[in-house]
């Protein structure tokens, strides 16, 4: 037989140690197991004494109940291919108590190790989260292939196409940076936009919005990883700069505070539930009701109404969704007073939400959103429908992690 | 199902141990075949066949080697079990692989895909079954009887699917009787509560800055990225599988086992083969006692020596799984034992301790570049780049803004991590235990702040995943 490891002889030395302690100390040993003991059943027994929840507002996804024990042939069926299991697990990750102030205590945690930001959402000055976001290959990948797409596009037809690119929270924000925080992996990617924008014509909304920023106006959200009303004027006033017409000055808007009590993504992402919540502000022009608003699909007009904004969604978690009613592949905006506006065709993401109220002040709109968009190619479309112009208006974040734009060129010769 | 795991925790471990600790000692067993069986099936309901017929095997032979000890007709039986097993786990864990390499051979190309997934453990509770029928015709050990026991033996959960791999004859007597007690019950807790704060509070996060680094394309990555990377990730499969191993010898003296060590502290080792007497010991013992001294140790001439290395070194690459990269890592390992055994050995008993851990740090964190090529990169050729990075060959400059910032603001966690992986936390603990009352009430503290701070981490992620599961 081998003789004995070192590390073996250590452990039982301190068995040995406490074999040799005096009787009394049992009396902690004995209470160490009822407290963890304690501890753990009561936890164990308290996840199925609480009322459970099917929907979480700050993650805004559906809960896992627990897991239902239908007809036993089906039962058994679950438990045979582990999806029973799965589900039991997403319960108690889902269920446990005190979950929200568990997830809080975490992200307080983290900052007092001094990392100073949580799932990668940096905790910057002003209360601004900030996400950190860095790009690996395959995302670079991704958003070379949605920027060729684009140039397909612009080469393969015949009507003038803008192309505005929405920075990201972190690329726009850096006045609130901690001092400690560096930019430069972020930074990065714009090497890659920037060699394209030499080559193409490319709308960066980027330094004009970074400049606001830090002259201290609230151009992006405190919480969420979109661009505030006002963020999205400037944007608006810069495409309007491009089309060759005066924008209309900032004053002459009715600001409408929609809600007071808006937390976003960013937010939910990062654990700090201590942040304050934030407005969220409609910018009105007079007549805006006059416009109409049609969610598509195919040829079939699901839903519509007046003006742009859905105020059920102000009372939901994703209060920014009240902008055109969150994602739709295809919505149609129609002035009824003033029916001869130009056509724009819009291809975007959700960044062209809060841009859209003021571009229907000039344009009548039809708009796609590519991710969901099956009912046709934009070729197709644009043979069915005669528009006078093409804006092709996105976040960057979605050009590097979805296939936005890639389908754009599909069907062109 | 995994320890770090909320239904582990909450659900599975309370009720296994009210049950186990109701019944009386006879029915212990029985208890633990049940529950451990439970506790793999959850995982791998299909795969539990598997696992029985490889118990049905080792016992029926075990059996009968241990009937027609010193005859021929045991040799015989032997063979076949060590046949068998090998067989079952060659095809579950290395078809794939032999048939994706046999295809580029146009003759082989009839291969079918057959896209098997990995039994959980089967790598760990093969190479314990198959110990009990060597032990037995070894004489090292005593046939068991006992179906109920020598099953509870192989699927004892703490150790199921990730190890240690514990030897029959090392707790063939705690399966006839073991010691139920406080002073084992705390103790257990408090090796188990140490492992699960490893696991969930260091190597998790740890894995979470290697995924990080690793991401960083290969174009900006600087020299101090690509060596914070592969540090973060040298830290956390040292403490992700250190951990498992402490949190399953804790569980086991829950229920009166006492299992051998399987680290011993190995970063603090001063040379390669020191590092390997520290790593993974359960393995490497095995593989000793079962096919290197079998071979003939080193009681051979010097190129059968060398042959005998090779073989168990290309054998423990290709145990950690199925890939051309472990066997590279396998032969790494062999070509720099041989160096040290040959050549270096005098040498680095001359150089100071700090240069000698140094060197052999150096040697281990490249050895796990080489390791978790095939799971981390897409291609040998990024993982190549990424060690080229790390000497400023194809390098984005030395360090970015972001890197020192990374750094920075990890500074505190590293300290703990770098702590954790030393002994001192357990010396502290040895000198105070005995004498100090205060440090035994720090102690319980600690491991009660300890469950509770898991906890609170496990909530947050939701995802837990251990590294070593799949081996």
């Amino acid at each position: 037989m081998a003789k004995q490891h070192p590390a073996d002889m250590e452990a039982d030395r301190l068995i040995q140690i406490q074999r040799g302690l005096s009787p009394a100390t049992r009396h902690g040993d004995i209470a160490l197991i009822v407290i963890c003991a304690l501890l753990i059943l009561s936890f164990a027994i308290g996840i199925y004494c609480i009322p459970h929840r099917d929907f979480s507002e700050t993650e805004n996804d559906v809960l896992q109940t627990f897991p239902r024990l239908s007809s036993t042939g089906k039962f058994l069926d679950r438990l045979w291919d582990g999806r029973f299991m799965a589900e039991l697990k997403d319960f108690y990750t889902d269920q446990f108590p005190f979950r929200d102030k568990l997830v809080a205590a975490k992200a307080s945690m983290e900052l007092l190790l001094g990392k100073g930001e949580n799932n990668a959402v940096i905790a910057a000055k002003d209360s601004y989260l900030i996400k950190r976001i860095e790009y690996s290959e395959s995302e670079l990948d991704q958003l070379t292939q949605n920027l060729d797409a684009v140039t397909a596009f612009r080469e393969g037809v015949d009507l003038p196409v803008t192309f505005a690119l929405a920075p990201r929270a972190i690329d726009v924000l850096d006045s609130y940076f901690p001092a400690v925080y560096q930019n430069d992996r972020a930074e990065s990617v714009w090497t890659l936009i920037d060699a394209y924008a030499a080559e193409q014509p490319l709308l960066s909304l980027r330094e004009l919005l970074r400049t606001r920023a830090a002259a201290g106006e609230s151009v992006w959200y405190r919480t969420d990883h979109h661009w505030t009303t006002r963020g999205a004027y400037y944007a608006y006033a810069e495409l309007a700069a491009l089309y060759g017409y005066t924008p209309t000055p900032i004053e002459q808007f009715t600001v409408e505070i929609a809600s007071t009590e808006f937390l976003g993504t960013t937010y939910s992402a990062s654990g700090f539930y201590g942040t304050e919540s934030e407005c969220i502000e409609f910018y009105r022009w007079d007549g805006d009701d006059a416009c109409t608003l049609e969610i598509l699909a195919g040829d079939e007009m699901i839903s519509s109404f007046n003006g742009f904004y859905d105020r059920s969604y102000l009372e939901k978690k994703d209060k920014y969704a009240a902008f055109l009613s969150s994602n739709n592949a295809h919505m149609r905006i129609r002035d009824t007073q003033n029916p001869d506006k130009p056509t724009l065709l819009l291809i975007k993401d959700s960044f062209a939400h809060s841009v859209v109220p003021f571009l229907a002040q000039h344009y009548n709109l039809e708009i796609l959103d590519l991710r969901y968009y099956r009912a046709s190619t934009v070729s197709a479309f644009l043979e069915k429908n005669q528009v006078d112009g093409v804006l092709i208006l996105c976040g960057l974040d979605s050009l590097a992690t979805s296939n936005l734009l890639t389908a754009l060129p599909i069907g062109l010769t | 199902m995994v320890f770090s795991s909320l239904e582990f925790l909450f659900l599975y471990l309370p009720i296994t141990l009210i049950c186990y600790y109701a019944v009386p000692l006879r029915w212990r067993n029985a208890v633990l075949l049940i529950v451990s069986l439970i506790f793999y099936g959850w995982g791998e309901p299909r795969y539990l066949f598997l696992m029985i017929s490889t118990i049905a095997l080792d016992y029926v032979c075990g059996y009968l080697v241990g009937r027609w000890q010193g005859t021929p007709r045991a040799k015989t039986v032997l063979v076949i079990a060590v046949v068998l097993n090998l067989a079952i786990l060659g095809f579950f864990k290395y078809y794939n692989f032999l048939a994706d390499n046999l295809r580029l051979i146009p003759l082989f190309d009839f291969l079918p895909d057959l896209n098997l997934s990995l039994p959980v453990g089967i790598s760990f509770y093969t190479f314990q079954s198959l110990s009990y029928v060597i032990d037995v015709y070894r004489g090292d050990a005593r046939a068991q009887h006992d179906p109920v026991a020598f099953g509870a033996y192989v699927t004892l959960f703490p150790q199921l699917i990730a190890g240690p791999i514990v030897r029959y004859h090392d707790v063939d007597e705690q399966l006839r009787e073991r010691e139920h007690s406080v002073l084992m019950v705390s103790s257990g807790i408090r090796t188990f509560c140490a492992g699960f704060a490893k696991k969930v509070l260091l190597a998790d996060v740890a894995g979470a800055l290697w995924a990080d680094f690793a991401a960083i394309p290969a174009d900006s990555r600087t020299v101090i990225a690509a060596w914070m990377g592969i540090l973060f990730y040298t830290a956390q499969i040292y403490l992700d599988f250190s951990a498992y191993s402490d949190m399953a010898i804790g569980l086991g003296k829950i229920v009166g086992f006492r299992f051998l060590e399987n680290f011993d502290y190995p970063y603090t080792a001063t040379s390669v083969t020191d590092f390997w007497r520290r790593w993974h010991i359960s393995l490497s013992t095995w593989f000793r006692e079962y096919v290197y001294i079998p071979l003939g140790g080193n009681r051979v001439g010097k190129w059968k020596l060398v042959r005998n290395t090779l073989v168990v070194w290309l054998l423990t690459g290709l145990w950690h799984g199925a890939s051309w990269n472990f066997v590279l890592w396998g032969g790494y390992y062999f070509a720099l034992l041989m160096l040290e055994k040959l050549i270096l050995t005098n040498l680095l008993a001359k150089l100071p301790m700090a240069v000698r851990r140094l060197y052999t740090m150096v040697f281990v964190i490249i050895g796990w570049l080489i390791f978790t090529a095939s799971d981390s990169f897409a291609s040998g050729a990024e993982a190549w780049r990424y060690f080229g990075a790390m000497f400023g060959v194809g390098a984005a400059g030395f360090a970015s803004g972001t890197d020192l910032y990374d750094l920075l603001r990890n500074l505190i966690f590293l300290a703990i991590v770098v702590i954790a992986c030393t002994p001192l936390p357990r010396r502290l603990f040895y000198r105070g235990f005995a004498q100090r009352r205060w440090v035994r009430i720090a102690a319980s503290a600690a491991c009660i702040a300890a469950i509770a701070a898991g906890t609170v981490y496990l909530v947050a992620s939701g995802f837990s995943p251990f590294l070593y599961y799949r081996f």
